[in-house]
């Protein structure tokens, strides 16, 4: 039973860290900001710019 | 006792893998269960990644748990950072798996089940996840350096120049053929184009409401965008059968050359956040949900393989790719077997984010591992159809005929049969208006992963809805690459640009932006233009280039591997990567001077050109063609041009590594690990 819940934690981290969610809390964490449109926007900008660098794989 | 039985236990993995791979290359004659080739990959896999990928991460490079990583030294949290190794490994795999895994196997299926197969296992364990592994390791004991930085400290200035170029180029041809791949799939087919279409808006939503609505709420904004989505494939069913709206998504493959390089362009120029990033992050989870599900299906359903293990192509008389199995298989599956721009991804973000040395085990060689078992499966998704009804979607009507009756007796001739009566059956069963010549490799793999998941539950009913939602997934993820690929080129293009005018090179200056998308997208659209209009689909002539291409990259990261092992032990470990080097470079050389030079019209380009000019000088060819001739002909001699601009690219860097082994080995060159210093981590395990 531990071990499902552990995998469905490791999930929902995983997807998490796709979807930015977990770098965000950590930017925010880093910086000691709190959440707002504005910090998303910020933060948000900072890797889109980073990711779309860098080329794709095929 | 426990150490016997652990001894006991390896020997019967072993067993089972060869015996696995004796039953699928010796049978000959009767249908093979799907269920040996998955146990044939898994059981090699656990081998290679327990004893080869151990060896090389303990003897070879020396990995320490007591070191500290970029991760943990250049903490920032943001790009470095100490992160859970399954994390790191699913956050690896999804950026490493594109579509290449999945339609190179498809094509290369023309051989039969076998050939491929063998490739996509033995080539994966000895070299593709080694390149990752290898490469994956020198960036994190060097910051995280990217492998051009890396080819410029290891190599030289030439090399890592060159290393850049090459990238640039495969980046044109890449972004030709996967855009190729969607054209072919969506041509006429109003249900596929509209549910395509529909993404467009739905990703521009999932922008707004990221940025306005519901700001970080990427997962919440996603299953919206999933569930948009499944509702425009149900849409589209009504769609294709309005005589309304029909008409107006029944689209020539010209008009969806178009209409994809104006996607393109504009992807390029507009602000990531609208478009680019919110498709990028729902095809990111449709993709790798849908691995899932394809991994789930093949268990369930154990189908057997249509397919033979060998066809009459092996002869190099392919209609979906003329050449032999050497070198042609080699390079129509580079992804899934060994894929050079795997090399980017593993000196990109990836060495950002290992917390421990020890984590680039399962992260660099185990998700190579499972890149390579969705090629066995789309292998499998490919082998479970009919070939007669898999040689009638995936062959050009320039080989096959124009018409189906031609077609079928083309294909029946070659002893596939099938008949028009199957193939309109089919067609109607997925709501398509033909599937005959369907090339590119999507809609065969789309009948294939739909004849699986069908077969899981909802029977034939259901047929149709499988066929688009594959359609769907595969194009829905190739334009993620498409946009983004357009995008760095177009970042590559300001960079040197920048040089030569120093406003061009600014990311923010919109006449520089504008004129270096419209030069990425004019060149990448060029290519996939002149596939459209190839009589013998495009494919014949574009996957080749690009699996060269690739193969070539691959190439390119192994001299740099090879460099990077050579000065630290010296001659003692060369073989690893020398191994893989020496059979890709006889590969892909082989395959590109075939390309440009084999006196055979249907696999040398100049010879296809010769041919195309003999006829015109001698006036077979009708006045109404003749421009379009000239065309073909001027096609066939820049496709010659680029085979050779990349083969000199490599051996540029090839001879430029090898005179940097030999003086390294003889002592007069300098052979200074260029690595991060020694700092102890400090990281505790609840970090992690």
């Amino acid at each position: 039973m531990s071990s499902a819940r552990n995998l469905a934690r490791l999930i929902i981290d995983l997807l998490r860290e796709l979807a930015d969610e977990a770098p965000y809390k950590r930017y925010l964490a880093a910086r000691g900001r709190c959440h707002s449109a504005e910090e998303w926007r910020r933060f948000s900008e900072q890797r889109m710019r980073a990711r779309y660098c860098r080329a794709k794989c095929c | 006792m426990t150490k016997i039985l652990g001894h006991l236990l390896w020997a019967a993995v072993a067993v089972l893998s060869a015996f696995c791979l004796a039953a699928i290359a010796l049978n000959r004659g009767e249908p093979v269960n799907s269920m040996w080739l998955v146990v044939a990959a898994a059981s090699t896999y656990i081998l290679g990644f327990r004893f080869y990928a151990k060896f090389i991460a303990a003897r070879v490079m020396a990995l320490n748990d007591k070191r500290a990583t970029p991760a943990e030294r250049l903490r920032n949290g943001h790009d470095f950072e100490p992160t859970n190794k399954w994390i790191v490994f699913g956050h690896h795999f999804a950026a490493i798996a594109g579509p290449g895994p999945l339609v190179g196997p498809v094509l290369a299926a023309q051989f039969g089940y076998l050939p491929g197969t063998l490739w996509i296992i033995i080539g994966a364990v000895l070299g593709g996840a080694v390149q990752d592994f290898i490469i994956l390791f020198a960036s994190m004991r060097r910051d995280g350096k990217s492998l051009g930085e890396m080819a410029r400290e290891e190599i030289g200035k030439i090399g890592g120049f060159t290393a850049l170029l090459t990238v640039l180029l495969i980046m044109i041809i890449l972004l030709a053929v996967v855009a190729l791949v969607v054209v072919n799939a969506l041509r006429g087919s109003p249900w596929a184009t509209f549910t395509i279409a529909a993404t467009m808006p739905i990703a521009v939503f999932m922008g707004l409401y990221l940025r306005y609505w519901r700001p970080g709420k990427v997962l919440e904004c996603s299953v919206i965008g999933f569930l948009l989505v499944l509702g425009s494939i149900f849409l589209g069913q009504g769609v294709a059968q309005s005589p309304t709206f029909a008409p107006w998504f029944t689209l020539s493959a010209i008009a969806l050359a178009f209409a994809i390089i104006i996607y393109g362009f504009l992807a390029s120029a507009l602000p990531v956040w609208l478009l680019l990033a919110p498709r990028d992050y729902l095809s990111t989870f449709v993709k790798l949900g849908v691995i899932l599900m394809l991994g789930v299906g093949i268990l369930f359903v154990r189908p057997e393989l249509q397919l033979p293990a060998f066809t009459r192509f092996v002869d190099g008389s392919g209609p979906i790719f003329a050449g032999k199995i050497f070198p042609f298989c080699f390079i129509t599956i580079a992804c899934g077997a060994i894929s050079g721009f795997h090399s980017l991804i593993s000196s990109g973000t990836t060495p950002k984010m290992i917390a421990r040395e020890w984590h680039a085990w399962p992260v660099g060689y185990g998700s190579m591992l499972l890149e390579s078992f969705v090629a066995i499966m789309a292998m499998i998704a490919a082998c479970v159809l009919e070939p007669g009804v898999y040689f009638a979607v995936n062959s050009p009507a320039g080989v096959v005929g124009a018409t189906p009756a031609a077609a079928v007796g083309t294909i029946s001739s070659w002893g596939f049969p099938v008949t028009v009566s199957q193939m309109e059956s089919l067609a109607r069963a997925v709501g398509e208006h033909t599937l005959f010549s369907r090339t590119g490799g999507a809609p065969s793999l789309a009948l294939g992963m739909a004849h699986i998941f069908a077969r899981s539950g909802g029977g034939d009913a259901v047929v149709g809805f499988w066929y688009h939602f594959a359609i769907m997934f595969e194009a829905l993820f190739i334009l993620t690459i498409i946009d983004a690929g357009t995008r760095v080129g177009r970042f590559m293009l300001q960079d040197l640009l920048g040089h030569v005018h120093p406003p061009l090179g600014r990311t923010s200056w919109m006449p520089g932006v504008i004129a270096t998308s419209a030069a990425v997208v004019a060149a990448w659209g060029y290519f996939l233009y002149q596939g459209v209009r190839d009589p013998l689909g495009g494919i014949n002539s574009l996957w080749p280039l690009f699996g060269i291409a690739n193969q070539l990259l691959a190439a390119i990261a192994l001299c740099v591997a090879t460099t990077i092992l050579i000065k630290m032990h010296g001659a003692k470990f060369l073989w690893i990567t020398c191994m893989p080097l020496i059979w890709l470079v006889m590969v892909t050389f082989t395959a590109a001077w075939q390309k440009m030079f084999s006196p055979i019209p249907a696999i040398g380009f100049l010879a296809q050109a010769e041919r195309l000019e003999a006829a015109l000088a001698s006036g077979a060819i009708a006045a109404a063609k003749v421009a379009e001739t000239r065309t073909l002909i001027f096609n066939a001699r820049l496709d010659a041009f680029v085979c050779g601009l990349f083969l000199a690219l490599v051996a540029t860097i090839l001879i430029d590594s090898v005179v940097s082994w030999v003086g390294i080995l003889r002592g007069t060159r300098e052979r200074e690990v260029r690595e991060a210093p020694f700092v102890p981590s400090r990281l505790r395990p609840e970090e992690i």
